[in-house]
């Protein structure tokens, strides 16, 4: 057996017209449990109707109310639910009525995601400093005492940059004359007479 | 979409992030073009505006102060001179155009000649380093392809000489070059100077090609003098921006092809290069920087003066795991190391001094210092300023306030995360 399922909302909004109307109530006539689902509806239309006028000194909760689905359109007559001609009623699957935690869910809100969202990235970014913070600390140890080996690093250096490595002998500059490089005729010529 | 649009917060924020990251690429790619385009300006303006200029400025630097001149002269290349060259515009920037191509080509040619020519001479090196200047005299033996052999003596000291030879196994790790002049360092200095070749002069008696090593600016960074014949770099003088001579490299004496190499049992040398541990160089350099950083170094990839990470090993030595890393603009040479400790209130050989804030011991081109529980020692072919801005790009030995805490959390979480490593 199978019911009127989501398209029972459609009829008792008045939405259902022609042939899909005349099935509808077609099937109300013969199906106990759908039409007590149609009463049922239509009960809860009318509370919510009476509760929209008692609340209606709050603007807030008014406008909300009356902000539009992105599915309706802001005048003319209802559209038709597109669903009902693509399968009749003998074809259309049973689906029970939405039940639980799902069916008492209020719709979001755009501004209610967005706060979600918002929040969700806060805690993203604070846990990442968090950790941040948390890793960057602590220095290393303090080691062993190091006395770096000069010859053995000015000769991979020079190896490296296919220079020549500077003696031990003259780790100490002689001279402190910034601003030349040039030899001194001295050394130039002391420099000639090696063989 | 219109969903998006009636969200003004959310809308500017999509539309910031697509727009920011475009915009810096933009300017990126737009910036990278105008500086290429600006020192190929600047090289043919100089070329077309200054034919006499450049022959003029070419001796008196080649020359330098009073008894150097007499080992070296140049020629302006004889192509900027040329009639038909000053009076055409297109025809300057044609001719500019070819020496930088030349120059290239030289530069690359002689850091070839630098391990395959068998040569033996006698090199003087001068270098204004951050404690003052060094000469020495070095005996430079070196078979194509195979071994070399140098032997250096302080030049202040020959009478008393103890020659400090070092022997490199061509089997293992030998001089890539001479000079500085090495394949690598060649396609770094491309990338930071324009390579002009300059004409001709002579190195002890030798016919010698020159080329500079032009800045963005059009001022010389460098001037190198190769060997006609074998392209062997035969002198090197590098200039600081203030048009100072901080280096000067060059050949006293020199023969080529295959000669016998020095002896030497023959006088009471110390013989170096036998203690020196083996060193095994990095695929990445990088990867091998990202490790160090995630253990607490926070160094750059790039250090002050332009100075790209273009090599790296590391090696066991008696003081502990040590890792080299090398930086280099193509001219100026940082060799970087670093090893876990701190170093001792006493260190005999080093002066100590304060260098960019940081407390430091000196001992010729080479600078310690400790921060953070780790030592890190450099040694330096590059101006003062140069090194000056090196040290002070080094951590400092402090506590980091809660940014650098973060900052080097964000560096370990990005270690720990990296799937290349």
């Amino acid at each position: 057996m199978t019911h009127l399922g989501t398209h029972l909302s459609a009829l008792v909004d008045g939405e259902l017209s022609g042939t899909d109307l005349d099935r509808a109530n077609a099937h109300l006539a013969t199906c106990e449990k759908c039409r007590g689902e149609a009463a049922a509806l239509r009960e809860l239309k009318t509370q919510l109707r009476v509760l929209v006028a008692d609340i209606g000194d709050d603007a807030l909760t008014s406008r909300l109310l009356a902000m539009p689905d992105e599915d309706s359109h802001p005048s003319g007559p209802p559209r038709p639910r597109p669903a009902f001609r693509a399968y009749s009623y003998q074809e259309a699957p049973d689906r029970p009525p939405r039940a639980g935690r799902e069916a008492r869910r209020p719709p979001r809100s755009p501004r209610h995601r967005y706060f979600v969202w918002s929040a969700v990235s806060l805690a993203v970014v604070g846990g990442l400093g968090a950790a941040a913070f948390g890793m960057g600390g602590g220095n290393p140890g303090p080691g062993p005492d190091v006395i770096p080996p000069a010859e053995v690093f000015n000769v991979e250096h020079a190896i490296t940059t296919g220079d020549v490595p500077l003696p031990e002998t003259s780790r100490v500059p002689k001279t402190k004359t910034p601003g030349t490089a040039y030899p001194s005729d001295t050394a130039r010529r002391a420099a000639q007479r090696q063989p | 979409m219109m969903s998006v649009l009636r969200r003004p917060v959310l809308f500017l924020s999509a539309a910031a992030t697509i727009a920011v990251p475009g915009a810096l690429a933009v300017l990126a790619v737009l910036g990278h073009g105008h500086a290429a385009r600006s020192a190929v300006e600047q090289a043919a303006s100089a070329a077309s505006t200054s034919g006499v200029g450049q022959a003029d400025m070419l001796p008196a630097a080649a020359g330098g102060p009073a008894g150097a001149g007499a080992a070296s002269t140049a020629q302006p290349a004889s192509g900027q001179l040329a009639p038909e060259v000053r009076g055409g515009a297109p025809a300057a920037a044609l001719a500019a155009a070819m020496n930088q191509v030349r120059g290239a080509q030289l530069l690359t040619a002689a850091a070839t000649a630098g391990t395959s020519a068998s040569y033996r001479g006698v090199e003087v090196i001068a270098n204004t380093t951050v404690g003052g200047t060094v000469t020495v005299m070095a005996t430079v033996w070196h078979r194509g392809g195979g071994r070399t052999v140098t032997q250096t003596s302080d030049t202040t000291a020959l009478a008393a000489s103890q020659p400090y030879i070092v022997s490199y196994d061509g089997d293992n790790r030998a001089p890539e070059g001479v000079f500085g002049v090495t394949r690598t360092l060649v396609r770094l200095l491309a990338t930071h100077y324009v390579a002009v070749y300059r004409g001709v002069g002579t190195v002890v008696g030798r016919p010698a090609l020159i080329v500079e090593a032009n800045r963005a600016d059009g001022s010389v960074a460098a001037r190198f003098w190769l060997d006609e014949r074998t392209m062997l770099p035969l002198r090197k003088d590098v200039y600081d921006t203030a048009d100072h001579l901080v280096s000067h490299d060059e050949f006293i004496q020199v023969r080529f092809g295959a000669l016998s190499a020095p002896t030497a049992a023959a006088s009471p040398a110390k013989v170096a290069g036998g203690a020196q541990p083996t060193w095994t160089a990095a695929s990445s350099p990088a990867t091998l920087l990202k490790q160090l950083n995630g253990q607490g170094c926070l160094l750059p990839g790039t250090l002050p003066g332009d100075l790209n990470l273009y090599a790296a090993a590391q090696a066991t030595t008696a003081s502990g795991r040590v890792v080299d890393l090398g930086f280099s603009d193509g001219l100026s040479a940082v060799s970087l190391f670093v090893q876990r400790g701190t170093l001792p209130g006493q260190l005999p050989g080093w002066q100590p001094a304060r260098l960019a804030g940081h407390t430091v011991y000196v001992a010729q081109h080479e600078i310690t210092l400790s921060a953070r529980g780790f030592v890190y020692t450099l040694v330096a072919d590059a101006p003062a300023a140069t090194v000056d801005g090196v040290v002070g790009s080094l951590p400092p030995d402090s506590r980091p306030g809660v940014l650098g805490r973060i900052s080097r959390g964000l560096v370990r979480l990005a270690t720990l995360a990296d799937p290349f490593k």
